[in-house]
């Protein structure tokens, strides 16, 4: 699924568009189908690993961490990323150069994410200690909400009741990208539709359902 | 007729001898003589000319107001008026002599005519400074003798001020007497000693002449005095220059000079040796060391001399890191130089296999070094190396790497493209570019005819036509484009878009 977002929004004949984006090749790698990720140039690079001090290489060097964490959280459909974990794992150690991000600058990294919208902390206070696991919003909550709508729109299932699992984990959804995805995620995303008006949920614990308008 | 006084009271000379300014004239007829006191002169001015010292006196007068010599009446003969005809004056004769260290108020009175003062002072503090009568075989200090003072010669007639009584030198006043003379002899003495040292003084300023004579007949050539010179390592020194403001400032400028060619000097190539670049105070330490140990130069003067470089506009700079260490390198260097310098070395680290396996691939990335790798290949000492490389880093050329090895710097392979423009203020138009990596800002472009590839674009402000773009990876922020042709493909943009007027885009 391609998304040329600037051209369609532009032909649709508004002046003024939205800054709403989909970023289904934002970072420029599409989800593979083969069982490697393939990692950025950077992630050879030794001193990809420890935290530039100048700020325009520092900024460059956040950007290409974020960029490498979210579509390696995609590629692994990870919602959740737990940093105490993920140091350990490859994404941020690379064994074969013998190079790790530490537990902090990775911190860092994600709280870079954070600014730009593209992570988010779980849990509340701002202490190291409460800053260890985080969601990644390789799609934040909004665009996960776009996805499901467009998806309603295009089978045509307005008005009809769909329970969660059948949302997420039902053969019907399997060839779209929420599928499977973290029931908190999608509890995000469609309270924003709620707030939109485009959807109701109603229902308590394990069987709620939602209706599309 | 004009008359003008000089009076000079000899008061700080025990050899000041009392001393009567006495002028006989067989002409003058005393004052008892004179039957009337209402005398005018033949030019008919209401004055009275002393005959003695030429003052002159208001005819009421009978005695000269300044000397005491009766006047003259007006009975005299014509002739005695001219001063021409008078007959020479007689040397000062001295009519006693009071011992040496006694207060007498005694003066000497001295009259010009028609100039000639000044000169004549100007001698007299000349001698009283420097006291020939003591060179000239004169006796030792005399020891007051105060009988022979006790009775002096009888004071002339008309002399202004009696010689008075000498005081008998007994009981307290005698005690107190001597402690006197006791003290003006100390002073001569002390005085004598003075002199020495002044002496002393000038010898000095004779060495150090002929210590710079040695230096500048160094310069011309003559291997024994350029050696003298140098061993005295008194090329420039503080005391050649003297003392005072002036002379310092002086003294600095010299010294920078001397330090700027000390530094430029093929023969002893100090820069040279050190990479081009040599930290402050290893430059003081090698500059003092040559001096031999002489006539240090202190740090503050030599950073003030290192700082008139550029105004003097010598071929050697002085230059402040970030971190605040100085260093000194030639007038030509710039950063930029040392950052192509650094580049170059870097990129042949792309293509020389390392000595032993690498886990990155050293062919894309080269390797990093490490301020020690760059101090041995540049030669630079390490403080210098270090500060080198973190000038680099700050341009964006060099990235760091930290690890247990140490601080590593690398090419900046984090930024993309860093050889790629930051910001374009304003293209009028462009016909055509193949591809661009990556722009951060763009201010305004009239008109572009076709791009084939753009990577990234950060921010456009305003954009009047397009005719065609191929494709473009990412475009953070457009605030304007007037009109588009064609667009092939845009794979993303991130914020506002606004197209004031736009025309469908084919895809």
């Amino acid at each position: 699924m391609s998304l040329s977002y600037p051209l369609s929004l532009a032909s649709s004949g508004t002046t003024l568009v939205p800054s709403s984006v989909s970023t289904t090749t934002r970072t420029g790698k599409p989800i593979s189908d083969s069982e490697t990720f393939t990692y950025p140039r950077e992630y050879n690079f030794p001193p990809f690993f420890t935290l530039q001090r100048i700020s325009s290489t520092s900024h460059a060097q956040s950007q290409k961490w974020s960029s490498l964490i979210q579509s390696y959280c995609r590629f692994h459909r990870l919602f959740k990323l737990s940093l105490i974990d993920a140091v350990s794992s490859p994404l941020f150690h690379n064994a074969r150069i013998n190079k790790r991000l530490e537990l902090n600058d990775a911190r860092e990294m994600v709280e870079f994410m954070r600014k730009e919208g593209r992570a988010e902390w779980i849990g509340s206070g701002k202490g190291d200690e409460r800053r260890n696991t985080a969601w990644i919003w390789w799609r934040n909550p909004e665009e996960w909400a776009n996805a499901i709508a467009e998806w309603v729109e295009e089978t045509g299932q307005k008005n009809t009741v769909l329970t969660l699992y059948e949302l997420t984990e039902s053969d019907i959804t399997v060839s779209q990208e929420f599928h499977g995805m973290d029931p908190e995620v999608l509890q995000k995303a469609l309270s924003t539709l709620v707030k939109r008006g485009k959807a109701q949920v109603f229902g308590q614990e394990d069987q709620q359902g939602v209706k599309f308008f | 007729m004009f008359s003008m006084w000089d009076q000079t009271s000899l008061r700080t000379c025990p050899q000041s001898r009392n001393i009567k300014c006495y002028k006989s004239s067989p002409t003058i007829i005393p004052s008892a003589f004179a039957d009337t006191n209402t005398t005018t002169r033949e030019c008919g001015k209401a004055v009275f000319q002393c005959p003695r010292c030429t003052f002159e006196n208001h005819p009421s007068l009978l005695s000269c107001e300044l000397c005491g010599a009766p006047l003259l009446s007006q009975h005299i003969p014509p002739g005695l008026d001219n001063p021409t005809v008078r007959t020479e004056s007689p040397g000062p004769v001295l009519n006693n002599l009071p011992a040496p260290g006694v207060e007498e108020n005694e003066s000497i009175k001295l009259s010009f005519r028609g100039g000639g003062e000044k000169i004549f002072l100007e001698r007299l503090k000349g001698s009283m400074t420097q006291r020939k009568w003591l060179l000239q075989g004169a006796p030792p200090v005399p020891k007051p003798n105060r009988q022979s003072a006790s009775e002096g010669g009888m004071p002339l007639p008309g002399s202004s001020t009696p010689i008075g009584e000498r005081v008998k030198t007994v009981g307290i006043a005698g005690l107190e007497q001597r402690r006197l003379e006791l003290r003006k002899n100390n002073e001569l003495v002390i005085g004598n000693a003075f002199e020495d040292l002044e002496a002393l003084m000038a010898s000095a300023k004779e060495i150090v002449a002929l210590a710079e004579s040695f230096a500048s007949n160094g310069a011309n050539g003559t291997s024994e005095s350029n050696a003298v010179a140098n061993a005295l390592g008194l090329v420039t020194t503080k005391d050649m220059l003297g003392s005072g403001s002036n002379s310092e400032s002086l003294y600095i400028s010299e010294l920078s000079r001397n330090l700027a060619e000390f530094l430029t000097d093929d023969a002893r190539g100090v820069l040279h040796k050190a990479g081009g670049i040599i930290s402050l105070v290893d430059l003081w330490a090698i500059f003092n060391r040559a001096r031999g140990g002489v006539e240090l130069v202190s740090p503050s003067d030599f950073e003030k001399a290192a700082r008139l470089w550029e105004k003097l506009k010598l071929p050697v700079r002085l230059r402040q890191f970030r971190s605040g260490v100085l260093v000194v390198q030639g007038s030509d260097r710039t950063d930029e130089k040392t950052i192509k310098t650094l580049l170059v070395w870097l990129s042949d680290l792309h293509s020389f296999p390392p000595e032993e396996e690498l886990a990155w691939d050293w062919q894309t990335f080269g390797r990093g070094v490490t301020a020690q790798d760059a101090a041995e290949r540049f030669g630079w000492s390490i403080g210098v190396a270090e500060e080198e490389l973190e000038m680099a880093e700050e341009k964006g050329a060099l990235c760091r790497e930290e690890s247990i090895e140490g601080l590593k710097f690398w090419e900046n392979w984090i930024v993309d493209g860093h050889d790629s423009n930051v910001a374009v203020k304003s293209v009028k138009s462009v016909k055509s570019v193949k591809s661009v990596k990556s722009v951060k800002s763009v201010k305004s472009v009239k008109s572009v005819k076709s791009v084939k590839s753009v990577k990234s674009v950060k921010s456009v402000k305003s954009v009047k036509s397009v005719k065609s773009v191929k494709s473009v990876k990412s475009v953070k922020s457009v605030k304007s484009v007037k009109s588009v042709k064609s667009v092939k493909s845009v794979k993303s943009s991130c914020t506002s878009v606004r197209w004031s007027r736009k025309k469908p885009f084919t895809q």
